[in-house]
């Protein structure tokens, strides 16, 4: 399980075993568990002001005389509150401040008010009432009107009335006008509220022309959030494409939610990505990277691969192609860079380290040595063993040396040590096991730095890391050697910067006077 | 017998005539009632009108009541439809009371600095990350509830908690990690 999985459960009640385990072994995602739950603790913690109990019987009065004076006059306040509207005149005030000429009204021969008028005067009277029954009744008289006159609505959309404004996107979205959701668009603005209504009854309308609204608006920094929460309210096969074509271009804490429906929605998701990968440029295909490793979109890796060649989104490309989960895709980033194969294997975690050491055995000499030199970033005892192998194969045997060379520790100087008889590389053996600093290989590495085999430079190089009081002492003995009498003098001048004869005497006297 | 059978039952018998199995209901939903239109609306008055309407409305629609979903789902649902009426008419979120007990009949608390913060900050979320956190966070209730109450999906109330939880960090900042270490 990975972190992406495990915090999906953040908002559920009760968690698998296995995010409980994930969680305690991952310090980010029980960070963000514990977040959330002090967060809903908080909340939770909020007081409300609890009614004393004698208000409950106040209470039940007041509702009861409600529904009395609702039974005794039910219908009536409707058409006395139209009356009184009509005969203050009030019909100008409530014109819709117009965004856009509306269709022409035809007037009736009658001297009764005109059709305008009647739908306007309904939807105030619409909009001030909460009773469904009434709702109902004037939603009948308004729509057919409505067909002709819902450009004026829209007008009433911009109300800072936020209830009229309501109204009116609940009577558009009843009348279903294809054209309206144009003229939706032209409503949205600063106001969060009002952009979230307005793109919820895009949404809610789901017209052809619903998603591409939805779309700009998801392109629009300050309207992301209520257009992806609109987005989920269309049917997924016509919503996800929205969010996958906008994906590029959301805001960090956008792409949080976005990823969250996709992945609930991942089949549409991948065949949307899949298509959106096609087409997209690089700077998009970086950005869309992630989200086609969490969706294990297994087609999108070539394009991946290409585009971790580009030194600029070389990074984004890894890290989706980690998020694919597939570890034989280290096997081609290899043959292209080390240290992009380097980044996939530390992001891609187990399952690519056991697939490098795989590959360090490789029959293709060029992969196998690239994958041991990586063996270097990943010791342990699994790499100690490959080594073993690797170091045994002609192909990889130099680049083993250095590599065990580059591991401390006792075991890398001992495979060391076995190889070096049968080795040519003597002096890369000597180096390499000086290197792994292991104190109790001083003997070793003294008996064979005055072997004729090891170049000077490697001896010295070595001895350098030895304390001096063992390795003078030794190097002198040496002088009294007859086969190592020549290369015991030219580390003991090299190391010591002395000019002194190759004479054991003259080096002990000097020794000496040193303390 | 659960509370929801005995919700059930009384609606059954409202429907063949007993006029008082709606005082019962009325009864058994009203604290609950005036709690969540207090958390939607933040005002002790509003909360009792718009609790009220609720009850008005249910008394209307439960002679065509059909049991498809429990009673408690489907009142909620009037009541959730009667605050969000009630909040579009207002220019503005509601202040916050912070000392409500200006009515006798309604006991006092008392807020923290940070909780009348995090009160504002919920109340200035938009309308149904508000509604989806406090049904999810303050009400308990699941995402196929609360995605039926607010007539969404599982998934959009899903997302709204998550946009919620995230303003509400966003907009509380350092208070939040200073009020919960």
């Amino acid at each position: 399980m990975n972190c992406e999985d495990a915090r999906r459960w953040i908002d559920e009640d009760g968690v698998p075993a296995e995010v409980a385990a994930h969680r305690a072994e991952c310090p980010e995602c029980d960070r963000a568990f514990r977040e959330a739950e002090r967060l809903d603790a908080a909340i939770r913690s909020l007081p409300v002001p609890e009614p004393r109990a004698a208000y409950w019987a106040g209470y039940d009065l007041r509702l009861r005389a409600r529904m009395e004076r609702r039974a005794g006059s039910s219908g009536r306040w409707i058409a006395a509150a139209a009356a009184i509207l009509i005969a203050a005149g009030l019909a100008a005030v409530l014109m819709p401040r117009e965004t856009a000429p509306p269709p022409p009204v035809r007037e009736t021969a009658a001297a009764g008010p005109t059709p305008l008028t009647r739908f306007m005067l309904t939807f105030a009277e619409y909009a001030r009432t909460d009773d469904a029954q009434a709702r109902a009744a004037l939603e009948a008289r308004l729509d057919p009107l409505g067909r002709e006159l819902w450009p004026h609505l829209i007008g009433k959309v911009n109300s800072a009335d936020r209830r009229v404004a309501g109204s009116a996107l609940d009577l558009l979205v009843r009348l279903r006008v294809r054209e309206s959701v144009a003229r939706l668009e032209s409503c949205l603005g600063e106001e969060a509220w009002r952009n979230e209504a307005v793109l919820s009854a895009v949404a809610r309308l789901d017209l052809p022309d619903s998603p591409g609204v939805l779309g700009r608006a998801l392109r629009h920094p300050e309207r992301q959030a209520q257009a992806l929460s609109a987005c989920s309210i269309l049917p997924p096969r016509r919503a996800v494409p929205v969010i996958v074509a906008a994906y590029a271009g959301l805001a960090p804490e956008s792409r949080a939610a976005a990823d969250a429906y996709l992945h609930a929605q991942a089949p549409l998701a991948r065949r949307a990505l899949a298509q959106q990968m096609d087409a997209a440029d690089n700077a998009t295909l970086a950005a869309l990277a992630p989200l086609a490793g969490d969706l294990r979109l297994r087609e999108a890796a070539p394009r991946l691969l290409r585009l971790a060649r580009s030194e600029e989104h070389s990074a984004a490309a890894i890290d989706g192609l980690a998020r694919l989960k597939d570890p034989l895709l280290l096997r081609p980033l290899l043959d292209q860079s080390t240290s992009n194969a380097l980044a996939f294997v530390q992001i891609a975690g187990q399952p690519a380290r056991l697939q490098l050491r795989r590959l360090a055995l490789d029959a293709d000499p060029r992969i196998a040595s690239a994958a041991v030199l990586m063996l270097a970033e990943f010791p342990g005892s699994e790499t100690l063993r490959v080594l073993r192998a690797s170091v045994a194969r002609p192909a990889t045997h130099a680049v083993s040396i250095d590599v065990l060379g580059r591991i401390d520790g006792a075991e890398a100087a001992r495979i060391l040590v076995g190889i070096y008889a049968a080795s040519t590389r003597k002096s890369e053996i000597v180096t390499a096991v000086g290197r792994c600093g292991v104190p109790e290989m001083a003997p070793w590495l003294l008996r064979a730095a005055l072997e004729p085999q090891v170049s000077v430079d490697a001896a010295r190089e070595v001895l350098s890391s030895v304390p001096q009081r063992e390795v003078v002492p030794a190097l002198i003995a040496g002088l009294e050697r007859y086969d190592r009498r020549s290369r015991a003098h030219e580390i003991l001048r090299r190391l010591t910067e002395q000019n002194l004869p190759a004479s054991a005497a003259a080096w002990e006297r000097w020794w000496k006077k040193q303390g | 017998m659960t509370l929801e059978q005995g919700d059930e039952d009384l609606v059954r018998q409202y429907q063949s005539g007993n006029a008082r199995a709606f005082d019962a209901l009325v009864e058994r939903h009203r604290a609950f009632a005036y709690r969540l239109g207090r958390r939607l609306l933040g005002n002790h008055h509003t909360a009792e009108d718009a609790s009220q309407d609720a009850f008005l409305r249910a008394c209307t629609g439960l002679p065509n009541f059909r049991f498809e979903c429990p009673f408690r789902v489907w009142f909620t649902r009037i009541l959730v439809n009667v605050c969000r009426s009630r909040r579009r008419s207002m220019r503005r979120p509601p202040e916050i009371e912070a000392e409500p007990a200006a009515d006798p009949e309604v006991a006092p608390v008392e807020m923290t600095e940070f909780q009348k913060r995090l009160d504002a900050a919920i109340q200035r979320l938009p309308e149904k990350q508000r509604l989806t956190l406090i049904l999810r966070v303050q009400e308990n209730h699941d995402f196929s509830r609360i995605a039926e109450i607010l007539g969404t999906t599982d998934d959009a109330a899903r997302m709204n908690l998550s946009l919620a939880r995230k303003a509400l960090r966003e907009t509380l900042g350092p208070f939040l990690a200073e009020a919960m270490p």
